[in-house]
C-alpha cells in the first residue's frame, strides 16, 4: 500500500510542478545576480518535479522488487481507496455558501450550508440535524455579528 | 535587571483587565474545541484564528496563545479519557493516561497533567525571557545569505519530523513554497500565479488555507467509512493528585520540563518530539520500570511537562528569528502578518510591550488553565460525549465564516474549496500537510533573503558556503537529510513486501 500510493503521490507533485512551470512560464526569469520574478518559482518547480520524479522511481522500483514478484500491475497496485461522497458534499457546501452569503446573509446561509453539510455523514436524523443548524445559525450570529461585530451581511438583501 | 524590567513590561501588558479577559478567552475556547474528539489542536487554532482578527495585534495574539494552550490541555485530556489523541504529541499520554482513566483514576492523570503543564509552563516563561533576546540580538546580525541557509535549515528539520516518506515531505516543503509564492512580486510588481484573478494579487490567504487543509479535508477524511459513537462511561475519580502522587511525579515534570523546553526551541522540534523524548527518559530510568504502559502517572506526567514546554519555548523561534517550528507556530505567523507585523529579531526591539506581554501572557495563561480546568473537567466530559455528526456541521460552518470574513469576500471560500481537494488529496496519499504549510509562511522571506544574497554576491552562489554562519546552517540541514535519506532511498524488500 506505502508503494502504491507513491506513484500517486510523485505523479501528484509532478502535476503541480507542471502547473506552476506552465503558469509562470511568461515571467521574466532574469540572472541569478539579477533575478526576475521568475527565476526564484522556477527553480522550486524544477526541484518540486524532480522531488515527484523520485518519489514515482523509488515506488516504481518498489513494485519491481516487491509487486512484480507477484506479477501484479503497476496500476492496480496503485489503486488509492476513496470514497468521494464526503468531500463532495462538503464542497458543495463551500459553494453554496460563497454564492448565497452576500445575497441571502450570514443567519439563513450558515442555516442552509448546515443542513447540506450534514448529508456528507451517514443517517441523517432530521429533528436533530435541524436543530443544529438553527443553533449553529444563532451561535453565529452572536459571536461574529453581536459580539465581533464584524462587518457582514446578516439578513437577506433589500429587507 | 534587564529580565525583570522586561517582564515586568510584560505582565503590565497581559495583567491589563483587558487583555486577562482575552488570555481567559482564548484559553476556555481553545480547551471547549479542543477536547471535543476529533478536533486537535492545529484544527482549533485555524478555526478560531479569524475571531482574533478583529481586536488589536497584542491582545489577538494573547487570545491565539491562549487558545494554543487551551486546545493542547483538551486535546490531552480527550487522548487520557477516550484514547483518541487529537495530535501526535498527545499520543504517548494516551499510553499511560488511558490506561489509568480505564482503572477508574482518570482524575488523578488529568490532574497531574495540568500540574505538570503548569509546571513546566512556568519553567519555560523564564527560559524564553532569557533566551530569545540574546537569540534576537544575534539574529540581528544575520545578513541575507544567514537567513535563508537558516531558512533551508529550519525546512529540513520540519521535515525530519514529519513521519513518513522524507522525499514526499521535501516535496509537500516545496509545494507550500509554490504557493506562497502566488501574488504580486514585491520587487517587480509583477503578478505570479494568479491566474487573471485580481483577488490572488495580494496571496492565497492564509486562513483559507490552513482551513481548508485542517478543517475541512479532515472532516472528508474523518467521514469516510468511520462508525463512530464511543461512550465515555469513565469514573473520573479525585482530581487533585494525592501528596504521594505528586512527590512521586515531581522529578519526572522536571526532567520532563527541561527536556521539552530544550528540544522546543529546535526548528521542527515543539512538542510532538519533546513528549516522545520525555517518555522514552522516563521509561528508562524509571524505578521498577514494569509499570509502565500499563498506567504510571510519570508516564503521563513527563510527556505534557514536556509537551507543554516545549509548546511554549517554541515561541522562542517564531517571534526571534520568524521560523516557524510547527503548523501552530506557521498560524501565528500568519496572524502576525495580516496584524501587518512581521515576525523576525527587529519585533522584540520594536514592540517590545508585544513581546514581552506575549510571554508574560503564557504564563497567565498557563496558571489560568489550572484554575479553571481543574474544577471545570465535569464538563469537557460531557463534551465528550458530543457525537461528530454534531461536530463536523459546525466546523464547516464556521471555516465557512471564518475564511469569508477575514476579507469579507466570497472569493476566499472558493479558495478555501481548493486548499481542502488539495488537503484531501495529500492527506490520502500519506503526505503530511505540516510541511506544506511551514514552507508556505516562509517562502516570501526566503525569496526575498535568497535573491538578496545573490545580488550581492552578483549572482554568485557560493557567498551561501564562503559565509561561515551560513555554512554551518546548510551543512547541520545535509547532515539531517543524509541520516534520513540514506536508507529511505535504498528500496527494502522486506519493507516493500510488509504492505
Amino acid at each position: 500500500m506505502i508503494a502504491s500510493k507513491d506513484v500517486w503521490a510523485g505523479l501528484m507533485f509532478i502535476a503541480f510542478a507542471a502547473l506552476f512551470a506552465v503558469a509562470g512560464a511568461k515571467l521574466r526569469l532574469g540572472s541569478a545576480g539579477v533575478m526576475g520574478p521568475g527565476y526564484f518559482p522556477m527553480v522550486l518547480a524544477g526541484a518540486l518535479a524532480l522531488l515527484g520524479l523520485g518519489i514515482l522511481g523509488r515506488a516504481v522500483a518498489v513494485h519491481i522488487v516487491a509487486g512484480g514478484a507477484r506479477k501484479l500491475p503497476l496500476l492496480e497496485s496503485a489503486r488509492v481507496r476513496i470514497d468521494p461522497r464526503p468531500l463532495l458534499v462538503l464542497l458543495v457546501a463551500l459553494v453554496v455558501f460563497a454564492l448565497l452569503v452576500g445575497r441571502a446573509g450570514l443567519v439563513l446561509t450558515t442555516l442552509l450550508v448546515a443542513v447540506i453539510g450534514s448529508f456528507a455523514g451517514t443517517g441523517v436524523r432530521w429533528p436533530q440535524m435541524l436543530m443544529l443548524a438553527a443553533f449553529l445559525s444563532a451561535l453565529t450570529y452572536v459571536i461574529f455579528v453581536a459580539a465581533l461585530a464584524m462587518p457582514l451581511p446578516v439578513w437577506p438583501r433589500g429587507w | 535587571m534587564d529580565l525583570w524590567s522586561n517582564l515586568a513590561l510584560g505582565l503590565s501588558v497581559a495583567a491589563s483587565p483587558e487583555n486577562f479577559v482575552f488570555c481567559l478567552l482564548g484559553c476556555l475556547l481553545g480547551t471547549l474545541v479542543g477536547v471535543l474528539p476529533g478536533i486537535g489542536p492545529v484544527t482549533t487554532v485555524a478555526m478560531l484564528l479569524p475571531l482574533t482578527f478583529s481586536f488589536d495585534p497584542v491582545s489577538g495574539l494573547i487570545m491565539l496563545a491562549g487558545i494554543y494552550y487551551g486546545a493542547q490541555y483538551g486535546g490531552s485530556t480527550t487522548a487520557i479519557l477516550v484514547n483518541m489523541p487529537g495530535e501526535a504529541s498527545s499520543v504517548v499520554t494516551a499510553i499511560d493516561g488511558h490506561r489509568l482513566a480505564q482503572q477508574g483514576r482518570a482524575g488523578a492523570a488529568l490532574g497531574i497533567a495540568a500540574i505538570g503543564s503548569f509546571i513546566a509552563g512556568c519553567v519555560a516563561t523564564v527560559l524564553i525571557a532569557l533566551a530569545a533576546p540574546a537569540l534576537g540580538a544575534v539574529a540581528l546580525q544575520f545578513g541575507p545569505a544567514e537567513y535563508f541557509s537558516l531558512m533551508v535549515c529550519g525546512l529540513v528539520a520540519a521535515v525530519v519530523l514529519a513521519h513518513g516518506s522524507v522525499m514526499k515531505a521535501l516535496a509537500m516543503v516545496v509545494l507550500g513554497l509554490l504557493l506562497g509564492l502566488v501574488g504580486t512580486d514585491v520587487n517587480s510588481g509583477v503578478r505570479r500565479f494568479t491566474l487573471g484573478y485580481p483577488q490572488l494579487a495580494e496571496g492565497i490567504d492564509f486562513v483559507a488555507l490552513s482551513m481548508g487543509i485542517y478543517g475541512i479535508a479532515e472532516i472528508a477524511r474523518n467521514l469516510e467509512g468511520r462508525d463512530e459513537t464511543r461512550a465515555v462511561r469513565t469514573r473520573i475519580g479525585s482530581i487533585w493528585p494525592t501528596r504521594r502522587d505528586l512527590v512521586f511525579c515531581l522529578p519526572a515534570i522536571f526532567r520532563g520540563t527541561v527536556l521539552g523546553s530544550i528540544l522546543g526551541v529546535l526548528p521542527g522540534g515543539g512538542a510532538l518530539l519533546a513528549a516522545f523524548a520525555a517518555y522514552t527518559v522516563e521509561k528508562k530510568i524509571a524505578r521498577p520500570p514494569r509499570h509502565f504502559g500499563e498506567g504510571d502517572l510519570r508516564g503521563v506526567a513527563a510527556p505534557e511537562s514536556a509537551n507543554n514546554a516545549g509548546a511554549q519555548t517554541s515561541f522562542v523561534p517564531m517571534l526571534t528569528l520568524g521560523l516557524p517550528s510547527n503548523p501552530t507556530m506557521a498560524m501565528m505567523i500568519g496572524a502576525l502578518m495580516i496584524h501587518g507585523i512581521t515576525p523576525g529579531p527587529s519585533v522584540i526591539r520594536d514592540k517590545p510591550e508585544m513581546f514581552w506581554g506575549l510571554i508574560a501572557s503564557m504564563w497567565v495563561g498557563n496558571l489560568m488553565l489550572v484554575v479553571l480546568n481543574l474544577p471545570l473537567v465535569g464538563i469537557w466530559v460531557k463534551l465528550l460525549q458530543v457525537p461528530y455528526r454534531f461536530l463536523f456541521p459546525s466546523i464547516l460552518v464556521f471555516c465557512c465564516i471564518g475564511a469569508f470574513a477575514v476579507n469579507g469576500r466570497e472569493f476566499d471560500v472558493y479558495v478555501l474549496a481548493v486548499m481542502t481537494v488539495v488537503g484531501y488529496l495529500c492527506a490520502k496519499l500519506d503526505c503530511e500537510p505540516a510541511p506544506l504549510i511551514l514552507g508556505f509562511v516562509l517562502s516570501p522571506i526566503m525569496e526575498e533573503n535568497f535573491r538578496r544574497a545573490m545580488l550581492i554576491s552578483r549572482g554568485d552562489p557560493s557567498v551561501l558556503i564562503s559565509e561561515p554562519l551560513s555554512l554551518a546552517f546548510l551543512l547541520a540541514a545535509l547532515a539531517l537529510l543524509f541520516v534520513l535519506v540514506l536508507p529511505a532511498v535504498r528500496v527494502k524488500r522486506e519493507q516493500a513486501l510488509q504492505e
